[in-house]
């Protein structure tokens, strides 16, 4: 067993638990982040990818889309919570007006 | 030949960097640049289609960059067509939206200044992600179609539009990510992104099997396919009408394009036996669960919205008649395409008529809508002409479609999915008559409705163009041919191949 394979099945296995989070939780805030941590597992199993001859330079293509995964992961996220934020502010002021 | 220089970058560019110009113009100069805009994106695909019809298909390297290690732009008689179809619905779309969002406070006013930069961000990104041949590209494409889309519907600003918007980025992020981790495994195996490329290099392996798997995952949850789609209705029914008509009508076509360029470039050999079986099985339910949904239905706008659904699932039963090598394969392929253009034309017309009587009556309640008959006949009858298309009654290209994919089945022995087919239609026809009908009813007291501004002329050309691309079905035909990866050489007919 080499050390990328070691990689590849934990960011296989991270994708994993995310997607249970995903799809299991009721919670918004816990989807989005196991939204956020199959994105993580997905990184990671590209980043294992990259290593195509066990002595040689790594395959910098894998590289450079993990860091654009990361953008529209991170962006997105970002744009979630900030949706969740601002749901969670109109639910306030309603229930203050209701009182 | 060598093509003219930017000849395939211009339907990519010119959307994108309006969206832009846009953003750094001053709001009072951007306005004018609207409708000029449109009709210049529609128009930037003029020259592709002509070069396509002239020359045949083109690969354009961007950058200087050649595959495997550079990302390709590949033009061919699918991707004009479907640039033609993101064109007449955009400049449609683009000639009415304004007409939807009133204008009257600054408030307001702002929220309509969003539309534009967003609506050409989505246009561009339709434009480049049928342009793409490459699993990386495809997946930056898809993302920056749903983050646009996501900003489209919060235009609304209100709570059930933050809620519906927040469900359909959450889904579509993880729809990409599936699709991203499919395409990493590929990669793992082929060391390149390049759809045909990666076709030359497909062997039995089960990394290979799994990254299909993902990918086609991602897609049916971008596509909506049952049981992926309850981010679906109200996302598109809380959604502004013009908006509404972007995403129903173009942007789940666009994720379902993609899984049927992958399938026909050689990516069903690595389908494991089941996988055709499975897809049509959810196309199925899809139809039924979508057609009785929309037929429980109050409100016009969730209607239509579940009828996308039902339409979706139709779309994804050609998988199942796709699966071997036949004769004739070409025109499956093409009776799909026909029918995904169709239904995207018709529920653009459709939400667009939908939001003129919303706009008028206040509400879209189906029982709030009695007398719109007579207050809005032309409205109605759009509704009721964009209802004919997704029944599939000749002869639009709906019809062409379903026709096509039901001798296909009848040539296979498929009676099951032939069957769905036929009913299918009878429910697209129950629910179309349920909201007409809903308008037809007398009102019983004299009705004070809004006026509407938006143009009925937009919403004539969406629903007139499918009755269009019928009559001219063999030239078609013959554009869809142009670069296709299948043999056009033969009409499936039932009995006739085996």
């Amino acid at each position: 067993m080499n050390p990328q394979l070691v990689y590849a099945l934990a960011g296989a296995w991270i994708c994993a638990i995310g997607l249970r989070g995903f799809m299991g939780e009721v919670d918004t805030f816990r989807r989005i982040l196991g939204a956020n941590l199959l994105g993580s597992g997905i990184f990671l199993v590209l980043v294992a990818v990259a290593r195509r001859a066990p002595d040689g330079p790594p395959d910098p293509v894998p590289h450079a889309m993990v860091l654009t995964g990361i953008v529209v992961s991170v962006s997105g996220t970002a744009l979630l919570l900030a949706l969740l934020a601002r749901l969670h502010e109109e639910h306030r002021e309603e229930g203050e007006g209701n009182e | 030949m060598t093509p003219p220089p930017f000849l395939v970058e211009l339907p990519v560019a010119v959307p994108m960097v309006l969206a832009v110009v846009w953003l750094l113009l001053p709001r009072r100069f951007a306005r004018f640049l609207a409708r000029p805009g449109a009709l210049t994106a529609a128009v930037a695909v003029l020259p592709c289609l002509h070069w396509v019809w002239r020359h045949g298909p083109i690969r354009q390297p961007l950058g200087g960059w050649m595959a495997p290690l550079g990302i390709d732009l590949y033009l061919d008689g699918l991707s004009a067509f479907l640039m033609l179809f993101h064109a007449c619905a955009g400049a449609a779309i683009s000639f009415s939206a304004a007409g939807y969002f009133p204008g009257s406070d600054a408030a307001d006013r702002q929220r309509t200044d969003l539309f534009w930069p967003l609506f050409f961000l989505v246009w561009g990104g339709l434009n480049s992600l049928v342009l793409s041949l490459d699993l990386f590209n495809l997946f930056v494409t898809l993302e920056l179609i749903g983050i646009g889309g996501v900003g489209l519907i919060l235009i609304r600003g209100d709570a059930g539009a933050t809620r519906a918007a927040m469900e359909y980025l959450l889904q579509a992020l993880v729809g990409g990510m599936l699709f991203l981790l499919g395409a990493a495994l590929m990669y793992s195996r082929t060391a390149t992104m390049d759809l045909h490329l990666i076709a030359e290099m497909l062997t039995p392996d089960p990394v290979l099997n799994i990254g299909l798997a993902l990918i086609l995952a991602g897609l049916m949850v971008k596509a909506a396919l049952f049981p992926m789609h309850f981010w679906l209705p109200p996302a598109h029914a809380n959604a502004a009408a013009p908006v509404s008509a972007v995403l129903s009508g173009l942007v789940v076509t666009a994720a379902y394009v993609v899984a049927l360029r992958l399938w026909y470039a050689g990516f069903h050999q690595l389908a494991p036996m089941m996988l055709p079986p499975i897809l049509s099985v959810l196309g199925c339910l899809g139809i039924v669960w979508g057609g009785a949904m929309a037929l429980r239905q109050d409100r016009l706008k969730r209607l239509l919205a579940y009828s996308t659904v039902s339409q979706m699932g139709y779309l994804f039963l050609v998988f199942a008649l796709a699966s071997e090598a036949l004769p004739g394969q070409g025109w499956v392929w093409a009776g799909a395409v026909y029918m995904a253009v169709s239904h995207g034309l018709a529920k653009a017309g459709a939400f667009l008529a939908a939001g003129r009587l919303q706009t008028a009556y206040g509400s879209d309640r189906l029982s709030a809508l009695a007398g719109a008959a007579s207050t809005h006949p032309l409205a109605v009858m759009m509704l009721a002409l964009s209802g004919l298309h997704l029944m599939g009654l000749p002869p639009g290209a709906g019809f062409a479609g379903k026709w096509i994919l039901l001798m296909a089945a009848m040539a296979k022995d498929q009676w099951g999915i032939a069957a769905f087919i036929l009913l299918g239609g009878l429910i697209s026809a129950g629910y179309t008559v349920r909201a007409v009908e809903a308008c037809l009813r007398p009102a019983e007291s004299p009705i004070e409705t809004a006026p509407v501004r938006a143009p009925m002329f937009p919403i004539l050309i969406l629903v007139l163009a499918p009755f269009v691309i019928g009559i001219l079905l063999e030239e078609a035909g013959v554009l869809l041919s142009i670069g296709a990866p299948v043999d056009f050489s033969e009409f499936p007919m039932p009995g006739g191949l085996r």
